[in-house]
């Protein structure tokens, strides 16, 4: 029985130890706010931007020159969170959303902190993807399971550097931009571009 | 021997006729004194704002000046220029603009539509267009000033103006439109029901096969040798190219690429991505992979039978454009030093004039490594960014509207 005690005793100092480290916020409290992150989670789902099961919301949150609240909605699927970390994070169901302050629809730089990053690392659990380092990668049409790019000079089969890794321009995380009114009862959304 | 002199005579006089007639027929030809670029300034005078109405933020259109060109129709020498004419962010009927000097000498525009008889062909399938035999068009020609009111407008089996149609009203509001000016004779008017045009709209005719069309021919083109005879105008350029499977390299002529951007966005529904090469060329990719608020930059880019048409690679810190002809024969090597990419039309008040995440991201990434000059090409201006999202607008976007 003591055993028992220590071990719960234990794991719940560490669980708030970890959760002191990262401020969580209870960001969706009002019913506006409620049915705007329903949808939008809807909407990721049925766009299956969570890919396999995997992801969380990013969520930017700014003024803009009238002084409205606006957030920048995205969803995350791998931990490039690590390289900027977030300010702090709230829930919203089973899902997690990093919230950043930002300016101008960007999320403003944080400075790396090992404990946060592994409070964090406690909330997110296994709902992000490893990102890998970067690495070229590398193309060639040898004309036999590829089709024929052509031949350089010495008549050998073109090889190329294909970088694919954010190719993409505009908007591939279902992206979405939100604008409160003053008293936060109504908002507008658009897409990004 | 007798006879055979009064045979020649007759023959002598007969030719004689022929060609008093031809010469009568040569002599009642005016001369146009019309070029596409004395019809573009007049027309660039004329109208302010001349590729949108004023009064209607949800119609867009451009004209095409550098692909205008001169052509000749029922007598009359008009400059004929392709035009996209975008309603509610689609692509609305195959439409040119005309200009030429009416029946009194003015400079006056038309806007032309062509309507093919199958629902099918209405689609705005450039390639249809281009590929019909246009001298035995037959459809429905629909005619509007360029502030989009309707004048008139021919149904046209081969070439021959069948009836003249007298009003059209639009589907939805009901809202008739009629020609400014009757001249036409109730008893021979018929109304039928029949759709037709982008937006759709019932149009009513008059079928009368044996009046004069001086008269309709006055009223809609302001031409007064009417006679029947119409000869379609092919488009000289591709206004509604999308570039699912194909590049174009604008060779030479950068604001003319930018406004080529801007179409190709408006006619796919998709952003669009280029880049310009070192020595000012601008290369647009195709557009296959690309979404209404997502494009594609780099990589591998395939023609319609899946084999490359564009490569864009980063070769030691220097962007590089290998294009090739769809059959693996290279089409050349491009070193690239600017990337363009366009964000679509908004409605007032709506801005996307600003470098989203995946853009941000695109740029500061490992391939790119903030090598490049990155541009947006919003609907208002050119907007230069960098990887920590700092903007500005380095100049408008070349539309001449």
């Amino acid at each position: 029985m003591r055993v028992i005690l220590i071990i719960f005793l234990a794991t719940f100092s560490l669980v708030a130890m970890a959760q002191e480290s990262c401020k969580r916020e209870y960001l969706i409290n009002t019913p506006v706010k409620v049915k705007l992150m329903a949808d939008y989670v809807s909407s990721s789902v049925r766009g299956n931007f969570f890919v396999n099961g995997k992801g969380v919301i990013k969520l930017i949150r700014f003024k803009d020159s009238d002084g409205n609240d606006n957030w920048s909605l995205s969803v995350m699927i791998d931990d490039s969170y690590k390289e900027n970390l977030p300010t702090s994070y709230a829930l919203f169901g089973i899902d997690v959303i990093l919230v950043y302050d930002g300016e101008d629809h960007k999320a403003k730089a944080n400075p790396f902190d090992a404990q946060k990053l592994k409070c964090l690392e406690s909330v997110i659990q296994n709902r992000l993807y490893i990102r890998p380092p970067f690495q070229d990668k590398y193309m060639t049409y040898d004309g036999i399971e590829g089709r024929p790019l052509g031949k350089d000079s010495t008549g050998n089969f073109v090889k190329r550097i294909i970088n694919r890794e954010f190719s993409a321009l505009g908007n591939t995380s279902n992206g979405l931009w939100v604008t409160f009114n003053k008293d936060m009862t109504e908002y507008k959304t658009g897409s990004y571009y | 021997m007798k006879k055979i002199l009064i045979y020649q005579l007759i023959s002598i006089l007969i030719l004689v006729f022929v060609l008093s007639c031809s010469e009568q027929v040569i002599q009642n030809e005016k001369p146009s004194g019309i070029t596409v670029e004395i019809a573009k300034e007049w027309f660039l005078n004329k109208y302010e704002k001349p590729s949108r109405v004023q009064d209607n933020k949800e119609i867009f259109r451009q004209a095409f000046w550098d692909a205008a060109y001169e052509h000749k129709t029922m007598g009359t020498t008009v400059i004929v220029v392709p035009i996209t004419h975008i309603y509610k962010n689609q692509q609305r009927g195959i439409k040119q603009l005309w200009v030429y000097n009416n029946s009194k000498g003015e400079m006056i525009s038309r806007v032309i539509e062509y309507i093919f008889p199958e629902k099918s062909d209405r689609d705005f399938n450039y390639k249809k267009f281009s590929d019909r035999n246009l001298k035995n068009f037959s459809g429905v020609l629909l005619i509007r000033d360029w502030d989009n009111n309707f004048i008139g407008g021919y149904e046209i089996i081969n070439n021959k103006k069948i009836s003249f149609i007298t009003e059209i009203s639009n589907a939805k509001s009901e809202k008739k439109a009629r020609p400014s000016a009757t001249c036409y004779g109730e008893n021979c008017r018929l109304y039928k029901n029949y759709t037709v045009g982008h937006p759709e709209a019932d149009f009513s005719y008059m079928s009368c096969l044996s009046f004069s069309w001086q008269c309709p021919d006055l009223l809609s083109f302001e031409m007064d040798n009417g006679g029947g005879g119409f000869d379609p105008a092919a488009n000289a350029y591709d206004p509604f190219a999308t570039l699912q499977y194909r590049y174009e390299r604008i060779v030479s002529d950068p604001c003319g690429a930018l406004k080529r951007m801007w179409q190709v966005q408006r006619n796919a529904g998709k952003e669009i991505t280029a880049w310009k090469t070192t020595t000012g060329d601008m290369i647009i990719l195709p557009t296959d992979q690309n979404t209404q608020n997502a494009s594609y930059s780099t990589g591998v880019f395939l023609g319609a039978n899946g084999t490359p048409v564009a490569v864009i690679t980063n070769i030691n810190n220097q962007w590089v454009a290998e294009l090739y002809n769809g059959n693996g024969v290279s089409n050349g090597t491009f070193q690239l030093t600017e990337m363009y990419h366009t964000h679509p039309w908004m409605p007032a008040g709506v801005s996307n004039a600003f470098p989203s995440g995946d853009d941000l991201n695109w740029y500061n990434s490992n391939s790119n490594g903030g090598t490049i000059n990155a541009f947006i090409v919003h609907h208002d201006s050119i907007i230069k960014y960098n990887g920590s999202g700092t903007q500005s607008t380095v100049s408008n976007n070349c539309r001449d509207y």
